[in-house]
């Protein structure tokens, strides 16, 4: 997708002609591009990512306001100026109110265009900025989060390890004192495991405590996440490759299936695998054994299963985006672990966290005022145990002896804040402006879901079109909750 | 959390008296004042941060227009909302264009102006929200720095 430029919406050759030259002549390094009507233009948007969009208000078929609601949902970042006759009074309200930045009358005086569409531009680049220090002051904060956590796991000492892997899960909750029942019962036994739950509800903590509590203690535990690793690589991952294999293939490699050998495999977001690799997966189920890429041989492999989803599989099964017969083999015994919103224990949790916190962290912070209670109480936590912990961490980072409401301003923006109800008038002018100003981190959870469903559920062209790397791609859904499952074609 | 507050300031006493109970009626818990000039308005505006001001537009003395410009240079973060007579649309393209974030017509339709209001101040808590998280993870960054620094330190 290319950047930038201003496109230019008139059924007006004469205007088509002279503007884009007055632009150029006045504005140096200016791309402009011009579309003799709203359809036209609409197709441009979709390709590129204009800095602006200057439209006539009066064309023939689709006019300047029509035009104008559709950039505002598809592009909602893009500033818009609308031309208008003189004295159209009416029409450049309706514009203004549907969220026109600025509007410029006929016969058009040249140096009040430059200066309008100079500010809007400005204005678009400013909070691109805004944006940009956001997103890095996030990440910034995630890799110092990662050290610690990284520091802390080598400082403890390994007394740590026989502590009860339960340990992690309980907590006089009645939802959980269920599921750590049926870990026990299951641990000791042959079973595949598929362990379902939203993200963020301690799934990976449940597959270790089943290999934990396992006779395969002793052996290799090891966790694949199936939606961290591209299509194209997830085999030779899964399964290994011979030397010559493939382009690049310089030497042998083992696959995660025989570097688990003996232990138990752990298959994160399982409902990622290409339903090419699905069959392949179930040979491996059914006869015990892989064939890496590039061999004739199958081998055999001695590994427990657990695998996870944080959507229902049965759901992606009958949507035809899971194999059934993959199901099948996969749900032998099935564990669900409740959203923290649905349990009972979200305080007691979050103090447990903060006692946590207050060794790793070294603060002095040991107590959760009572409206800070509420407020966690109220809130939705989308990413669940994980999220809470996070939130509680970062609070204690602020707090000096009582977590307070105010040290809760890291909680994430409820979306439902930002998105507009459809039943609502649309917002006016700059009030949708501050709108989309604001909404902007909500918003990356729209875009990417959008540009799945363009790349239909394809993780690497997503990417692309959204100009992050993969990695990042694959953090931001995790965030969000968002599977590329949900948008491949059944 | 502080009830929301609104500030109506209008010349014409009956409006002074209607709006804010129609408001206080049909948005729960929200706190209404109000000035019958403009110049009575920015002395409130100067002591108390309202989470939205609705002015109306013709006034005797400094009008809604020039009301409108103060409170941006002032209070830059306060969603507005002017009052217009039906039909003045020069006027509102007026306040549109000043930064007022929308405006309503005489006479006025009850369900309009509070939707109106409410979208104005929830942008304007929204702002506020994101700001106020912005500088919270700033300030738990720099604390993080802190404790890497000192495990880096504990470590070596």
């Amino acid at each position: 997708m290319s950047q930038g430029g201003v496109l230019i919406v008139d059924d007006d050759l004469a205007v088509l002609q002279a503007l884009p030259e007055a632009l150029r002549m006045r504005m140096g390094g200016v791309t402009v591009e011009t579309a003799a009507c709203a359809t036209a233009a609409l197709d441009r948007i979709a390709a590129r990512d204009y800095d602006a969009i200057v439209a006539d208000i009066k064309m023939p078929g689709m006019d300047g306001l029509e035009l104008l609601a559709e950039i505002r949902t598809r592009r909602p970042e893009t500033p818009t100026l609308i031309i208008t006759g003189h004295g159209e009074n009416d029409l450049i309200v309706r514009a203004l109110r549907g969220g026109a930045c600025d509007f410029i009358s006929k016969p058009i005086d040249r140096d009040y265009f430059i200066a309008a569409l100079h500010r809007a531009m400005e204005t678009r680049e400013a909070r691109r900025r805004v944006k940009e220090r956001q997103l890095a002051l996030e990440r910034h904060l995630s890799e110092l989060e990662a050290v610690v956590e990284q520091r802390t796991r080598e400082r403890r000492p390994t007394t740590k390890v026989s502590e009860s892997p339960l340990s992690l899960l309980q907590g006089s909750s009645r939802q959980m004192e269920q599921v750590v029942q049926q870990i026990k019962r299951v641990a000791d036994s042959p079973l595949t495991v598929l362990v379902q739950g939203e993200t963020g509800t301690g799934k990976e903590l449940v597959a270790r405590a089943i290999h934990q509590l396992s006779a395969r203690r002793e052996k290799p535990f090891v966790a694949v996440d199936c939606g961290a690793i591209p299509d194209t690589l997830i085999e030779s991952e899964l399964f290994g490759y011979e030397k010559g294999a493939f382009t690049g293939a310089h030497e042998r490699k083992e696959g995660q299936f025989q570097l688990a050998g003996g232990g138990t495999l752990f298959l994160d977001e399982i409902v990622n695998l290409p339903l090419a690799t699905q069959a392949k997966l179930l040979r491996a189920l059914q006869q015990r054994q892989v064939q890496p890429l590039g061999s004739k041989r199958a081998v055999p492999v001695a590994v427990r299963i657990t695998a996870a989803s944080n959507v229902p599989l049965e759901q992606e099964v009958r949507l035809g985006r899971f194999r059934a017969d993959v199901y099948y083999r996969l749900n032998e015994f099935v564990i669900t672990l409740p959203p923290l919103r649905e349990r009972d224990n979200i305080l007691q949790l979050a103090n447990g966290f903060l006692a946590e916190a207050g060794t790793e962290l070294d603060r002095p912070c040991c107590r959760i005022s009572e409206a800070a209670a509420q407020v966690l109480l109220r809130y939705d936590w989308p990413g669940n145990v994980r999220e809470l912990r996070n939130v509680i961490r970062r609070a204690s980072l602020l707090a000096s002896d009582v977590i307070e409401p105010e040290h809760l301003a890291v909680l994430p923006i409820d979306p439902r804040l930002a998105t507009d109800h459809p039943q609502e008038p649309a917002p006016a002018g700059s009030s949708l402006k501050e709108l989309a100003q604001a909404a902007t981190v909500d918003a990356e959870g729209r875009a990417i879901r959008s540009a799945l469903q363009a790349t239909r559920g394809n993780k690497s062209e997503a990417a692309r079109l959204l100009r992050v790397d993969y990695k990042t791609l694959h953090l931001k859904m995790k965030q969000y909750g968002i599977s590329a499952g949900q948008f491949r074609q059944s | 959390m502080t009830p929301l507050s609104v500030l109506i300031v209008d010349d014409d006493p009956a409006l002074l008296q209607a709006l804010p109970q129609a408001l206080r009626l049909r948005m729960g818990g929200v706190t209404v004042e109000t000035a019958d000039s403009a110049t009575a308005a920015l002395e409130r505006i100067a002591a108390q941060d309202y989470d939205a001001i609705v002015t109306d537009i013709k006034m005797p003395g400094m009008d809604g227009l020039a009301l409108l410009a103060e409170i941006r240079t002032r209070r830059p973060e306060t969603p507005t909302l002017i009052i217009t007579g039906h039909g003045e649309n020069e006027l509102a393209v007026h306040a549109l264009r000043g930064g007022a974030c929308d405006f309503i017509q005489k006479p006025i339709d009850r369900d309009y102006f509070v939707a109106a209001l409410y979208r104005a101040i929830r942008a304007h808590v929204l702002n506020r929200r994101v700001k106020d998280r912005q500088q919270a993870l700033a300030c738990c960054a720099e604390e993080l720095e802190r404790v890497v620094q000192k495990l880096e330190r504990e470590n070596s």
